[in-house]
């Protein structure tokens, strides 16, 4: 059962929704589209599980925060094994040191979200740790590898 | 009333089409990139990231859904997820925005939220299941939709203007309206239970 008085509060909604909505650019899309090639199926998932720029709401005081340019530190945490990065800005790109746990030789592969960016690969030592230079932001994640199977895979994490 | 838009049909619910790209279909992906890219570009430019930041915030939402393709709760509710999603990241760049610029850095932090609502600045409330039902319709009665809630935001809304831009006649109008209301309506009502919408 719906009549007029429905039909224009129907509409009062959609028109809220629709209101000012835009389409994103067509390279912008595409690159979403694209962005399915990524899927890893092998690798287990290592959620972020700390992030020292998402601290913001635990009330410390603005001027105890960290002065511009300081490391941002990201822990992934998967069932059996962890990632923590050290993330710095330099230049356009960001430098990373990490370490695989549990530690040991592994192999690291940054991989970027971007169309046309490289892979940035590096060994990690006994002890686990690597280093990384990014040469963009954007989005990336961490694929680690250890006696030629995929050990784990970081989430996502945008680097602005 | 097929609006050819690809090889997938706008009947097939959002659910489905989670499932569908879980197992690797890609037309099912592409399908859910063209059914919520506006909803989610919308939010970035609602949240007033510039291109880039938007650009960015946009592609990591999508990439948070690839990781969670296969373990989403309820696929069917995949668009509210997915704007709900685009909402966190946007509010996380805002966030260390603020952090690498001292100087705002302590006025913002005590009005948090303020990088999304904007004072004076009249915000949509851009609400997934209805985003999705209307992107579900015949691309006929999107227009028409579309250009009456246009219509609309210009002042009362006139039949006259609205038709002129759709080139139909104006006594067609009012009929067509509530035809594409109807399927809107029913839209909504399949929404969100699961292999619910037969309507062929």
């Amino acid at each position: 059962m719906t009549g007029p008085a429905d039909d224009d509060e129907l509409l009062a909604r959609l028109a809220a929704t629709l209101r000012g909505a835009q389409q994103p650019p067509a390279d912008v899309a595409e690159l979403a589209r694209l962005s399915f090639g990524l899927r890893d199926l092998d690798a287990q998932l290592a959620e972020l599980v700390a992030d020292s720029a998402a601290d913001v709401a635990t009330g410390v005081p603005a001027g105890v925060r960290a002065s511009t340019g300081a490391p941002r530190l990201l822990t992934f945490a998967a069932d059996e094994a962890e990632v923590e990065l050290q993330v710095t800005p330099a230049g356009d790109g960001w430098a990373v040191l990490g370490q695989v746990v549990p530690p040991g030789q592994a192999l690291v592969r940054a991989e970027p979200a971007a169309a046309g960016e490289a892979v940035v690969v590096s060994d990690a030592d006994d002890l686990g740790r690597f280093a990384l230079d990014l040469p963009s932001g954007g989005s990336w994640r961490l694929v680690c590898t250890r006696g030629g199977s995929t050990l784990v895979a970081t989430a996502w994490v945008l680097l602005r | 009333m097929t609006s050819g838009t690809g090889r997938i049909e706008p009947a097939i619910s959002a659910g489905d089409l989670v499932r569908a790209a879980a197992v690797g279909e890609t037309a099912a992906w592409d399908e859910l990139v063209r059914r919520y890219g506006g909803l989610l570009w919308s939010i970035c430019r609602d949240h007033r990231l510039g291109g880039a930041d938007a650009a960015d915030v946009f592609q990591l939402t999508w990439l948070r859904l690839l990781e969670r393709l296969d373990t989403l709760q309820d696929p069917d509710r995949v668009g509210g997820w997915l704007a709900t999603t685009c909402r966190r990241e946007c509010l996380a760049v805002l966030r260390r925005a603020r952090r690498v610029s001292p100087s705002s850095e302590a006025v913002e932090l005590h009005t948090e939220p303020a990088g999304a609502a904007d004072a004076g600045i009249l915000r949509a409330d851009r609400d997934a299941t209805i985003w999705e039902a209307f992107a579900r319709l015949g691309e006929r009665c999107r227009r028409v939709l579309t250009v009456l809630v246009a219509e609309a935001e210009d002042g009362p809304p006139s039949y006259q203007a609205a038709a002129e831009r759709l080139q139909m006649p104006v006594g067609s109008l009012g009929p067509t309206r509530a035809r594409c209301l109807e399927q809107l309506r029913r839209l909504l009502d399949a929404g969100g239970i699961s292999g619910a919408v037969a309507d062929s």
